[in-house]
């Protein structure tokens, strides 16, 4: 039987605290904030029982309460001295720094914060402390022990960690810095240990060839990479303008969702004469480079064209039930065409806020990318209905046969 | 002006808001009384919660305010804070 995750927030401002509160209740009901106005009460005594928190997340400035990094510094070596998240307005690198030298496990700007983010970060955070955030299931620990943060710790040559910005089953993504040129990069790192299993190594190596192999201003930019001691890493462009996920709350302008889709297809149209099929397209795979260029990024399940004429790996289906097209539903062999069919099920979800295939299951919605029809537009969006049809086309061979001409057939569709 | 907010934080917009105005009070008697430290402050915290509650121009105000404070610019203090007043009075909130 798991125990609720207690949390203590440090923050002068009633209005976060609010805020935050607000978000774990509406979407973390086994956590358990404790508010902490650090005007009012001050520095805590040396009696203060910092075991019975899981997590700290503290305010970068105090008001008139001080300063987080000097409470972090004086602090930390208390008994029972919890995990701690930095929480600050300040938006800077430094700042980010000098927490995670004091030990801090993460750092949030609050002008990032949503929901989302704050959950992840204190399940992520408070793992290893808390059995109940130890039982989330988000982090495969088989395919990660030993982790890649053993390796963190002791830096990638040639880089200056910052921060962790991103995670998967068998990889996590830090923001660094190179330190010949202090050019900021995304620097994902894969542990050895986890390269153990073949399917890993393959999904690196193909991750690597797919990225050397491209120039796009619609695919991200590979700066280096290697395998040091006890990893491997791909040095990659840091984009922090988001996901197209993140853009998703709600339909877009018809003009904007046009926009954004002949840049998706610009860069597939890249990528497919490349010789790589990326094989999981969906919004939190496409960031934002600026305000409104878009770039395809994640290739870790990609392959190469020629490969790709056998079946998935062995009783697996890879990639996202939500975009999936009926062929990679049914384990068949996928193509660039898979990849457009994934491209339309966006576009649909641009134009109207909804996916087209929607369902209580995966089960459910791969039924229904198999055999359901394809969903009517609305009469205002009537005109782009043939192109919506011709990407979701159950049969490949009824979709257009590259990106190209599914450009082509989109400005055909534009009114 | 409109601002398209998170429909998840409908019930803490208007405690939010009402404390802004309580906000633009104390600035208003900080600038009286050219206590810079108050308004650097009161602009600091908004620079942090009005991006997290969505009011990216509350954060921007708060950025204004808190440079003109640490720069004890007296006047350009009062521009931010009447924008801030006017912004406050008029914006419209539209959740998604």
């Amino acid at each position: 039987m798991s125990r609720d995750i207690n949390v203590l927030l440090v923050d002068d401002c009633p209005d976060f605290r609010a805020l935050v509160r607000h978000y774990l209740r509406q979407n973390a009901p086994d956590v358990t904030l404790t508010d902490y106005d650090p005007e009012v009460q001050g520095l805590p005594a040396d009696s203060f029982r910092w075991s019975r928190y899981d997590l700290l997340l503290l305010d970068y400035q105090l008001g008139d309460g001080g300063d987080g990094l000097s409470w972090l510094a004086e602090l930390r070596d208390k008994d029972g001295f919890p995990p701690t998240v930095l929480v600050t307005a300040q938006g800077n690198e430094y700042v980010a720094v000098r927490a995670l030298k004091l030990g801090a496990e993460d750092y949030i700007r609050k002008q990032d914060l949503t929901a989302t983010r704050l959950v992840e970060v204190v399940r992520e955070a408070s793992r290893g402390r808390s059995p109940a955030a130890a039982a989330v299931p988000s982090v495969n620990k088989t395919t990660l022990q030993p982790g890649p943060e053993e390796t963190v710790v002791r830096g990638i040559n040639g880089y200056r960690m910052m921060r962790k910005i991103g995670a998967g089953t068998q990889s996590r993504i830090y923001l660094a810095e190179r330190l010949s040129d202090d050019l900021q990069v995304a620097l994902k790192i894969v542990a050895i240990s986890a390269m153990d299993d073949e399917d890993v190594l393959r999904r690196f190596e193909r991750e690597v060839n797919a990225l050397e192999r491209i120039a796009s201003p619609h695919v991200v930019r590979l700066f280096d990479q290697a395998f040091a001691d006890d990893c491997g890493y791909i040095a990659m462009e840091h984009l922090p303008g988001g996901d197209l996920r993140e853009r998703m709350d709600g339909q877009f302008d018809e003009d904007v969702a046009v926009d954004w889709m002949r840049q998706l297809l610009q860069g597939l149209a890249v990528i497919h004469s490349a010789g790589v099929i990326h094989r999981d397209l969906k919004p939190t795979n496409v960031l934002f480079r600026g305000a409104d260029t878009l770039v395809i990024a994640d290739f870790g399940i990609s392959r190469p064209i020629d490969t790709d004429t056998e079946h998935t790996t062995e009783g697996m289906l890879l990639g996202t039930p939500a975009y999936m097209s009926p062929e990679q539903c049914l384990g068949d062999s996928v193509d660039a065409r898979s990849d457009l069919y994934s491209a339309g099920v966006m576009f649909v979800e641009m134009l109207t806020g909804l996916r087209p295939f929607r369902g209580r299951s995966v089960a459910a919605i791969l039924h229904q990318h198999v055999h359901e029809p394809i969903p009517r537009l609305d009469a205002t969006l009537a005109h782009q209905q043939p192109f919506v049809d011709a990407l979701l086309s159950k049969q490949r061979a009824d979709r257009p046969a590259t990106a190209g001409e599914a450009l082509e057939l989109m400005q055909a569709s534009v009114h | 002006m409109e601002v398209e907010l998170d429909g998840g934080i409908e019930p803490l917009v208007g405690n939010y808001m009402t404390n802004r105005r309580k906000d633009i009070a104390a600035l208003q008697e900080a600038l009286d009384g050219a206590d810079f430290g108050r308004i650097a402050a009161l602009g600091h915290r908004m620079k942090g919660n009005g991006a997290s509650f969505g009011f990216h121009r509350i954060s921007e105000l708060g950025v204004e305010l808190e440079d003109a404070a640490m720069g004890e610019d007296a006047s350009a203090v009062a521009t931010a804070l009447a924008a801030l007043s006017d912004y406050v009075d008029n914006v419209k909130v539209v959740y998604r």
